[in-house]
């Protein structure tokens, strides 16, 4: 064993160590292991051929001893390097890349429903969970079904309330959805429970009116109905879309196609009842007309008014949503302005 | 409908508070307002206005709402600590014809929220001079708390109600509700007032035309000295806002307002005048003649034509009929001698005559509604006799009656107490309904289980056992009726409903970012020609009563609505709105079937067909930028189009270039589903974006949902998925410019058959690289056999017919 070759290997061992742990990056690794540990002539890898050339066996295996050990060394060392280099590299990608979380995301482009849709859906949910269907009729119909057919025959005073607009002397646009109570008993058959949907047109514009609007009729026709089940279903109704602790109360009214004809009043949702300037200090908000069928409405719907008898309701849907969602001037909902639908 | 609460208690004792009363009237069917009264105020200082010469000043008030209102008042008699009467806005006072308010004084630089009263304005005596100072009250306290004042309510009465329309109809509700007996006015003539002359000496009255007026009663009452009413009769009617006018026609108005029948008094000698020759007057009632003409009471002159009813004299009109008296023949201060009528009108004819003339009075809007014949005699007797005492006179002997046509009489109604129970959902009792009925004066024999009943004559309105019914439930309450939910058992004969198709077609919409709107269906044909979407070649349908001009027509598409809407808000300062409608519109002489529901009877059948309604879904979407941002809303607009076809239909969506007007040429379509046109997509044109008053560019698109839904609730068709690999080839082409890529995916998709699963158009160049006139396109093939792998060999002779087809059908050149 010569001295010389100690000192080789210490010389090179030291370089090696100095090199990995001086490599900035895993490239500049890869050429330290290269060089030093390189198969065909990384200078370790040289010294262990070298090993041959000395003489004695006892020398020999000594010297194989030593190199292996300062190459193992250098290949543990390296490894920790790659593993030091690796972390640090993840660490500063995630750096880079990380995202402010409190910064308020991009909006997603979505659409809004009109407040009208919105409570018609409500209203239908509610009525389809008692057994109606929903049906509609046409928009521009005949005076007959919008008027005659519902009690309310050429000349007859309640034509002159419901100002109308005319196409010729037999069309209409609808006034009410009330022409589809006649539509549905005759296509449908009795007994049958409906509700109605849908735009009417009343030649009115006002602060509180205008020409177009959508109303919601429902009916039902059976044997026994009685007022007790107008006003629960009415009671049903009103506590779903405009509050469970709701009060109803039914005032006796006029209407033609009715008999008895009823009004319901809500408690008011802004006094709870006390009184206050939205129900004009009464305590009650006006939301629906109502009343049993008419037997000569049911007649003209081809039902036997000896054998069944029926309710009938009909409410704005404006109305409706204007005291169920808090919205104080109608108007609103007849200006389209997104603004206002975005809120929906 | 003004009521005077005093008035109302001259026929019952309805000594409950005021709220009570009113509850009792909307319980039995008469809406009731409470209005804002009259309160207490304490005057806490008063100040001068320096812009005032006549010495009018502000007053600060303490009225009880916890803050100090200040009010002008012009009287000279108040001094701070005073209690005085305060009137808020909104208070209807027994001597004002109209509703207190905010009033504007000194050209507007000073405002008075409601004023300090006068014994004049709260109709409790005649001092105007100076503010009604109180003794007592506290500040915020109700006024007829105080002092004896009348309350004024504003009553809304049915139109099947016309007997409530007066005070002794409402004071009949109130009694009954509240089990008082009725104390109504003596209607007979009192024997003291009445002369020995009969009165057809004085005139007589031919009916012409029984139809129009089926009775018509008059009285003759001499050596009347005309003057002003008692205060108690001119406070009564200052209380329903009438303004006094002498003592005849006073108590024409004050009996309109007690009886609800309209009178009319006639100077006697102007009639007599008329008809010359020293004869009776003959007063002839008619139909109006064309031509005629009437100087009316409120100085108006009208045109009369035969859809009025007159009364004449000789050829002299003096009256049309049943809304308003002629001036010349009206009763002045020196009236001695007054002819009194009071007639019965045919309802539509007044009806039709008052809205020719847009004149609503008084006595139109009770004789539309349909009076009892009954009551003419009753309410000319009353009022003769009520002249005869306040402006002296007497009537002469013998009721001038024409009755040519009698109203058939009222019917009695038999009910049952079952039947009455099983429709109002409890148990009625016999006794207590027939006892309600008796005080409504329905004349009741109640035998064992049965009422027969028979409605008083003023109750016209009740003809048949629905209309007892009403009388007995509002009569015992509804509030006494349970909540209950009708349930039967019914034979199953229709399946559970789908969900109609507009809530899932506006759930796309709304989740494709789009705002729902809801515009009128109301258009003018210019603005409906600007962009006629899918209602192009259609005329719109012309409104006879149109409500503007704006408004004159019904709309063939809803494309011009959403263009308003956008315009609307853009001028809100809302750029970019993004938004849809679903709904209908009206195309004449499209219908082919007569709607769902017809009557059977084929009544329709002579009618003009109804427009078709076809269901529409409409986008918009406008924005600021130019015409890449333009391009990304259409295909936007266009992709919900497609995706809309494609789930409710199934078919396959296309779209088909077109020049449509309204939009920009080169970027308008048809789209198709199938080989059927069912919608249309594009941008505006500048004409269209002028029209509208819209800025930057806007996409539209058009679907008409009802001629792809074949049936609701479709569903998904699903196969298993590939268990073999696909092949995916990339293809690369150049192309004339103006080559499309429509054309191209369906040459393509013939060319490769079944093996080709899927063709996609990746990317559009341009450029040297591609050559002068044309484009590159690249297209991603996706190859598979369903049931093995599909070999390279195969992919790769499929690929070469579509190359082959691209080459025959577009001019395509392979790009190496």
């Amino acid at each position: 064993m010569s001295a010389d070759a100690d000192g080789d290997l210490h010389d090179i061992l030291s370089r090696a160590l100095a090199a990995v742990e001086s490599a900035a990056d895993v490239a500049a690794l890869d050429a330290v292991r290269a060089r030093y540990l390189g198969r065909g002539d990384g200078e370790l890898t040289l010294l262990l051929k070298a090993v041959g050339g000395l003489a004695s066996p006892e020398a020999r295996r000594q010297y194989g001893i030593s190199v292996n050990e300062a190459k193992r060394r250098v290949q543990d060392e390296l490894q920790a390097r790659r593993e030091q280099l690796e972390a640090a590299l993840r660490a500063g990608t995630l750096r880079a890349e990380a995202l402010d979380l409190t910064w308020p995301p991009p909006p997603l482009r979505r659409g809004h429903l009109h407040a009208v849709t919105r409570m018609s859906r409500e209203i239908r949910r509610v009525f389809t969970q008692l057994g109606y269907l929903t049906v509609d009729g046409p928009e521009v119909e005949y005076d007959r079904y919008n008027f005659t057919l519902v009690n309310m025959p050429p000349g007859h005073p309640s034509r002159d309330t419901q100002d109308t607009f005319y196409i010729d002397d037999s069309r209409l646009l609808r006034t009410q959805t009330s022409p589809v109570q006649i539509r549905a008993m005759i296509q449908l058959g009795v007994p049958l429970r409906v509700i109605v949907p849908g735009k009417c047109f009343r030649r009115d514009n006002d602060a509180t009116h205008s020409p177009q609007f959508h109303q919601v009729e429902g009916l039902l026709v059976d044997e026994g109905v009685t007022v007790g089940d107008l006003k629960g279903t009415l009671e049903y109704f009103a506590r779903s879309i405009f509050g469970a602790d709701r009060a109803i109360r039914l005032r006796p009214h006029h209407f033609e196609f009715t008999e008895p004809s009823l009004e319901m009043d809500v408690s008011c949702m802004t006094c709870g009842g006390k009184g206050c300037p939205i129900c004009k200090h009464s305590g009650w908000i006006e939301v629906l007309g109502s009343g049993m069928v008419h037997p000569d409405v049911l007649r003209n719907g081809g039902a036997d008014p000896h054998r069944y008898t029926g309710f009938a309701f009909g409410f704005g849907i404006e109305r409706a949503a204007q005291l169920a969602y808090g919205i104080d001037d109608v108007r609103l909902l007849y200006e389209n302005d997104v603004r206002l639908v975005r809120q929906g | 409908m003004r009521t005077s609460l005093a008035w109302l208690r001259a026929y019952a004792d309805l000594d409950a508070p005021v709220d009570e009363l009113v509850r009792a009237l909307v319980d039995t069917g008469t809406e009731a307002d409470r209005l804002e009264q009259p309160v207490v105020a304490r005057v806490a200082g008063l100040s001068a206005i320096p812009e005032s010469t006549r010495g009018v000043r502000f007053a600060d008030i303490d009225a009880g709402t916890g803050t100090t209102i200040r009010v002008i008042t012009g009287a000279p008699n108040v001094k701070p600590g005073d209690l005085v009467a305060y009137g808020p806005p909104g208070a209807v006072l027994p001597g004002l014809s109209e509703p207190l308010q905010v009033r504007s004084m000194f050209e507007g630089r000073y405002s008075s929220p409601g004023m300090l009263l006068s014994e004049v304005e709260l109709g409790v005596g005649e001092d105007a001079s100076g503010l009604l100072i109180l003794d007592r009250g506290r500040p915020g306290q109700p006024l007829h708390e105080v002092i004896p004042s009348d309350v004024i309510l504003d009553l809304a009465v049915t139109t099947n109600r016309p007997d409530c329309l007066c005070h002794l109809g409402i004071a009949r509700e109130l009694a009954a509700a509240l089990a008082e007996p009725l104390r109504p006015p003596a209607m007979e003539l009192a024997e003291a007032f009445t002369s020995a002359t009969s009165s057809g000496r004085r005139a007589r009255v031919r009916i012409d035309d029984p139809r129009g007026c089926h009775r018509f009663t008059a009285r003759v009452i001499e050596g009347v000295v005309v003057g002003e009413s008692p205060q108690w009769l001119q406070r009564r009617l200052r209380a329903v806002g009438l303004r006094p006018i002498n003592s005849v026609v006073d108590v024409t108005n004050y009996v309109t307002h007690e009886l609800g029948h309209p009178l009319h008094a006639f100077d006697l000698d102007r009639l007599l005048q008329l008809q010359g020759g020293g004869r009776p007057a003959t007063l002839t009632v008619r139909r109006a003649r064309p031509g005629e003409s009437l100087e009316c009471l409120d100085g108006e002159t009208r045109r009369l034509d035969d859809t009025d009813m007159a009364i004449a004299v000789g050829d002299t009109v003096v009256s049309l009929a049943g809304v308003i008296g002629g001036v010349e023949t009206g009763v002045e201060t020196r009236t001695t001698r007054v002819l009194l009528e009071a007639a019965c009108w045919e309802p539509g004819g007044i009806r039709a005559t008052s809205r020719r003339h847009s004149l609503r009075t008084d006595a139109s809007n009770l004789f539309e509604k349909g009076l009892p014949d009954e009551l003419s005699p009753l309410a000319l007797d009353r009022a003769a006799g009520l002249i005869a005492e306040t402006a002296g006179g007497h009537v002469l002997r013998d009721l001038i009656d024409e009755h040519p046509a009698p109203l058939p009489p009222l019917q009695p109604i038999t009910v049952t107490a079952e039947w009455l129970s099983d429709r109002l959902g409890f148990a009625v009792d016999l006794d207590e309904a027939a006892t309600a009925l008796a005080r409504l004066e329905f004349a009741v024999e109640h035998g064992g289980e049965q009422l027969t009943v028979l409605p008083p004559y003023f109750r016209r309105d009740v003809t048949i056992a629905e209309d007892v019914l009403e009388e007995v439930g509002r009569s015992l309450g509804y509030s006494r009726l349970p909540s209950t939910l009708p349930g039967r058992r019914v034979e199953v004969r229709r399946l559970a409903e789908e969900d109609p198709v507009e809530e899932a077609v506006r759930d796309v919409c709304v989740g494709a970012g789009f705002d729902e709107v809801l515009p009128y269906v109301f258009v003018r044909p210019e603005v409906a020609a600007r962009v006629p979407g899918l209602g192009g070649g259609r005329t719109p349908i012309a409104l006879r009563n149109p409500l503007s001009e704006e408004m004159t027509h019904l709309r063939v598409s809803l494309l011009p609505g959403l263009c308003e809407t956008l315009a609307l808000n853009l001028h809100r300062g809302v750029e970019g709105a993004a938004i849809f409608e679903l709904g209908r519109a009206f195309w004449e002489g499209e219908r082919d079937t007569q709607p769902a529901g017809s009557t059977p009877d084929g009544a329709d059948r002579g009618l003009p067909p109804l427009p078709a309604e076809p269901l529409l879904v409409a986008t918009a979407a406008q924005v600021m930028g130019g015409a890449g941002e333009a391009a990304l809303e259409l295909r936007r607009c266009q992709a919900l189009l497609e995706w809309l076809i494609g789930s409710l239909s199934g078919e396959e969506p296309g779209a088909e270039p077109a020049e449509l007007p309204g939009l920009r040429p080169g970027r308008s379509a048809w789209v198709t589903a199938g080989s059927r046109r069912v919608g249309v997509v594009g941008e505006l044109d500048l004409g269209a974006l002028e029209g509208f008053d819209l800025r930057g560019r806007v996409a539209v698109a058009e679907l008409r949902l009802d001629a792809l839904v074949t049936g609701t609730g479709r569903r998904p068709d699903y196969q298993p998925v590939p268990r073999f690999p696909a092949v995916v080839q990339d293809l690369s082409v150049t192309v004339r410019w103006d080559r499309r890529a429509g054309d191209a995916l369906a040459a393509a998709r013939e060319a490769a058959g079944s093996l080709l699963e899927a063709v996609e158009l990746t990317d559009e160049f341009r450029g040297q690289q591609v050559g002068e006139g044309r484009k590159g396109w690249t297209f991603r093939l996706t190859f598979r056999q369903p049931d093995r792998t599909l070999t390279s060999e195969e992919a790769q002779r499929c690929q070469e017919a579509i190359v082959q087809a691209l080459r025959q059908r577009c001019g395509a050149e392979l790009r190496q």
